[in-house]
């Protein structure tokens, strides 16, 4: 081997090597900050006839990779939760006061965030029928499907 | 001396008011029935498959002190609780602050009010109309101090009184007819006449919040005892009006003994068919 071949040999064994060795891609964090679209649907309703839909709109607050999160409804209420790498959310329980006397308990499940939005399930117990307050008529509940869409760019879920 | 007398009082008006005082009273329960369309939508809305109309019932409490131009509406869960700022004007006008979302004038009506919001989705502009129901009672639209007189039931609660304590806070009733009385305006207030039982005209002013004041009186009392009557506390509401009555006298009527005092609470009531 001569000298001009061998250092081309090595040069070529290097660049083997190098194209070889796998680069570790850093991984996606999680992001799921935005506006969104939510079409709020009844899924059940005791309290009265069921049906109704409506669409309005909330953003989502959330720094890029942090498990936690707040969607900001549409009026006056920011709803805090937690959210894993896998886009399944959880979140507390929110009390309200309905008619200024009725009780009411929002519960969320059935919480995730995908690429495209987010679904939520909405569980409302009130303590009286709001359809008929003061007449004994005892507690209902509601059940309401949310429906995210986000607006503008995906959300990013890991994994 | 009746602790508690009942006795008919009449307003009337004097002259045509230039201005009615927009006071009403709102403050109750509603149920909201929202309609809401979608327009506007091009192809990157993010949501195409909402539909374009869509319908929601939620509840909400109006509170509203008889007479205030402020009130605010609180539209409750599940829809997603909304807390809105409003100033009322006149004939149950309403306009809800900016900051609070982008509304159109309202309206209250005896059986609720109606409002419009206009909110941005994406490309979307999602109308949302508000028709609310009153659900516990009936809104009152309009001054509660009637323009063109109107005649009251009063009762009269004696709450205090020195001369003989035995008689406070006892009840017994004493209906006694009255005659007409006026109502007069200024350029500053909205004077009027407020007759009482067909005795004495007593001479008051109202403000546009339904708040009255009457100038204090004097009589002889058996021909012999100074008697001072103060007023307090009058307030036109949905149902009449309350004032509180402080009698002063310069000697006992019943007995040997210096000055007392008698207190007493009126209710008035609207009665049915008097002009409003």
């Amino acid at each position: 081997m001569t000298r001009r071949t061998y250092v081309i040999a090595l040069a070529i064994s290097v660049l083997a090597t190098g194209c070889g060795a796998k680069a570790t891609a850093p991984a996606p964090s999680l992001q799921v900050g935005g506006d969104y679209d939510v079409l709020k649907t009844e899924a059940s309703n005791t309290c009265g006839p069921v049906g109704g839909s409506i669409s309005t709109p909330a953003s989502v607050t959330h720094q890029a990779g942090a498990t936690t999160f707040a969607i900001v409804d549409h009026g006056t209420r920011s709803l805090p939760g937690q959210v894993a790498r896998n886009g399944t959310m959880t979140m507390d329980v929110v009390r309200s006061t309905v008619m200024g006397t009725i009780a009411a308990s929002d519960t969320f499940t059935n919480g995730r965030f995908t690429a495209s939005g987010f679904d939520l399930t909405v569980t409302t117990d009130l303590a009286d029928n709001p359809n008929r307050p003061g007449t004994g008529s005892g507690p209902c509940r509601i059940v309401t499907t949310w429906r995210g869409a986000k607006l503008g760019s995906p959300n990013v879920i890991p994994e | 001396m009746s602790p508690l007398l009942l006795s008919l009082i009449i307003l009337t008006t004097q002259q045509p008011a230039p201005a009615r005082p927009a006071v009403m009273a709102v403050a109750g329960t509603y149920q909201i029935d929202h309609t809401s369309r979608r327009t506007g939508c091009d192809a990157s809305s993010a949501a195409p498959s909402s539909p374009a109309q869509t319908h929601w019932r939620t509840f909400g409490v109006v509170s509203h002190a008889p007479g205030a131009t402020h009130l605010v509406i609180e539209s409750a869960t599940p829809a997603g609780p909304r807390n809105l700022a409003a100033r009322l004007s006149g004939d149950g006008a309403f306009a809800v602050r900016p900051g609070d979302g982008e509304f159109g004038p309202g309206r209250f009506s005896v059986g609720g009010f109606e409002v419009s919001e206009s909110t941005r989705i994406g490309s979307c502009v999602v109308e949302d109309h508000w028709s609310a129901t009153r659900h516990d009672a009936a809104n009152t639209i309009g001054p509660l101090l009637p323009d063109g007189g109107a005649s009251f039931l009063v009762t009269r609660h004696v709450t205090e009184d020195t001369c003989d304590p035995a008689h406070a806070m006892s009840a017994s009733a004493n209906p006694r007819a009255a005659t007409g009385a006026s109502i007069a305006r200024t350029p500053t207030g909205q004077r009027f006449v407020l007759n009482d039982h067909g005795t004495r005209n007593l001479f008051g002013s109202v403000d546009e919040q339904g708040r009255f004041t009457l100038d204090s009186q004097t009589s002889l009392v058996m021909d012999r005892i100074q008697a001072t009557d103060t007023f307090s506390g009058g307030q036109f509401n949905e149902q009449g009006f309350v004032l509180l009555v402080v009698t002063t006298l310069d000697a006992n009527p019943y007995r040997e003994g210096g000055a007392c005092r008698i207190t007493t609470r009126w209710r008035a009531t609207r009665l049915e068919g008097g002009a409003r």
